[in-house]
């Protein structure tokens, strides 16, 4: 057991959409240094998860709970915007903010600084489909980061990107991680094992693979089912 | 040629209409909704009929029909089992279908059936130049003041939803003006050719400029030039204005990306 606060905890959770259910006795507790990856089957409710933790779904049962004014960052899959939109890149990320009429100085100077962060400040004013997979991952990362969030959640973020934009990824993520919690979807197992603190394996309902998320806990590799109680 | 009072208005009408296409269009054409502007178009004819049949201004059938489309289709593409490219299709059928109907049952209709088809620019009154000022107004203002969450919901809805705008809200306000915007256009071009100017400037603007604002101005500006051409024409050659205008922008997009190349 751990007693820090979690920022985020679903607890028993059933969920799914229609009259089909995705998961059940689904539970997932995220501390402000937890670096989580979700791994595990397509169609095992890994992404459902994901919508839960947003707040896109409400669950059938189970309860969320979340730490109060709690900002969370997203990078969706890869595959979700329109490439050939009339958009540059700064302006991909300035969305990551709620704007009512115009962004302020400090939002436009912190966009750039995320851009510096991710080395892309150069290609600011380009469109946003002019980017290499790679560099426009990074975009959207930034956009994710712009509310100054204290968990990031990111799903498949290597999808389609070659090994060194891979790694670059997450080079960044281990720094990110030195102020956030984290929060992945991964197909990858292997590739997490030794770059999470905790995997969890997503199928129809959550299982702790491994936890060395904690020091306090002597570290052993645990398999864990989580069972409704 | 000003001299004329009717001359003056399709004049007025065109600077009008071609700030709205420059607005909607864009928005329509950068959000992938062109279909759906089809069958916003298209099914607007049902209400048109209908007034006609029972003696009302046709406008009125036509912007309770578009506008009842437009949020229909949001509502179907939000929540519905049907295909929405399919459930536009049916509204779009539906929609010419029942107009047609009633312009069967209106004695004396061939005529005014070509002006909903074609459009007739040169029948655009004072009281049509009203109505699409305050059309054009409303769009360019809330397009010029609320640029920021219109970008932002129109590139990515779901994460705009995320960051905490309200993007049903947004969305169906941009569905009830697009549907505004296009009944009138449909006075001046007709049915059958209005999508044209909502469509293809807004094609010719997107070779230059990866901004949004700038295509709002740039393609107002070329549906302003292909209409004026389409005046001319059909004020010294007698040809269809809305066809005129339609042949202008293809050709002039046909010359500027081979001129590009």
């Amino acid at each position: 057991m751990d007693n820090r606060e979690p920022i985020l905890q679903m607890t028993d959770i059933t969920a799914g959409y229609e009259h089909k259910t995705v998961l059940s006795n689904a539970n997932i507790t995220v501390y402000p240094d937890s670096f989580i990856a979700l791994v595990g089957p397509n169609g095992g409710g890994k992404t459902t998860m994901i919508k839960l933790m947003l707040g896109q779904l409400t669950p059938n049962s189970g309860s969320i709970k979340t730490a109060d004014n709690i900002h969370i960052g997203y990078l969706p899959q890869i595959n979700d915007s329109d490439l050939e939109f009339p958009i540059s890149v700064l302006d991909v990320v300035l969305s990551g903010t709620k704007c009512r009429f115009r962004h302020s100085k400090e939002e436009i100077a912190y966009a750039h600084e995320l851009l510096k962060f991710v080395q892309l400040d150069e290609l600011a004013g380009r469109q946003i489909g002019q980017l290499s997979g790679g560099q426009r991952q990074r975009a959207f990362l930034c956009r994710a980061l712009m509310c100054k969030p204290q968990l990031l959640i990111l799903d498949e973020p290597s999808t389609y990107m070659d090994k060194d934009s891979t790694d670059n990824m997450y080079e960044l993520l281990s720094d990110l991680h030195k102020t956030m919690a984290i929060v992945l979807v991964s197909h990858d197992i292997d590739s997490m094992s030794h770059r999470a603190h905790t995997i969890i394996r997503v199928d129809r309902t959550t299982h702790l693979v491994s936890n060395h998320y904690s020091t306090v806990v002597p570290y052993t590799p645990i398999t864990k089912r989580y069972s409704s109680n | 040629m000003l001299q004329y009072e009717f001359m003056q208005n399709a004049l007025w009408g065109i600077v009008l209409i071609s700030i709205i296409a420059g607005f909607i269009g864009t928005v329509i054409v950068v959000r992938r909704k062109v279909f759906v502007a089809g069958g916003i178009t298209h099914a607007s004819f049902g209400g048109i009929g209908i007034a006609y049949y029972f003696g009302i201004n046709p406008l009125i059938g036509a912007f309770l029909f578009a506008v009842t489309t437009a949020l229909s289709i949001d509502i179907l593409e939000r929540k519905s089992k049907i295909r929405p490219d399919s459930a536009i299709a049916m509204l779009w059928s539906l929609g010419m279908a029942i107009g047609l109907i009633f312009m069967f049952l209106s004695p004396g209709y061939s005529a005014n059936l070509m002006g909903f088809m074609f459009g007739d620019i040169l029948s655009i009154s004072a009281g049509d130049l009203i109505l699409s000022g305050c059309i054009a107004g409303s769009i360019s203002l809330l397009a010029i003041f609320y640029y920021r969450p219109l970008l932002y919901v129109s590139f990515s809805p779901s994460f705009a939803k995320l960051s905490g705008l309200k993007v049903n809200l947004i969305e169906s306000i941009i569905s009830i003006l697009t549907a505004l915007g296009i009944v009138v256009a449909i006075k001046a071009v007709g049915i059958v050719l209005v999508l044209s100017l909502f469509t293809i400037p807004q094609a010719i603007a997107g070779m230059f400029t990866h901004n949004m604002k700038i295509m709002f101005y740039l393609s107002t500006g070329i549906a302003l030039l292909a209409g004026i051409a389409g005046l001319m024409a059909a004020y010294y050659i007698d040809l269809p204005a809305g066809a005129v205008i339609t042949a202008t922008l293809a050709l002039a997009m046909v010359c500027i990306k081979m001129l590009r190349k």
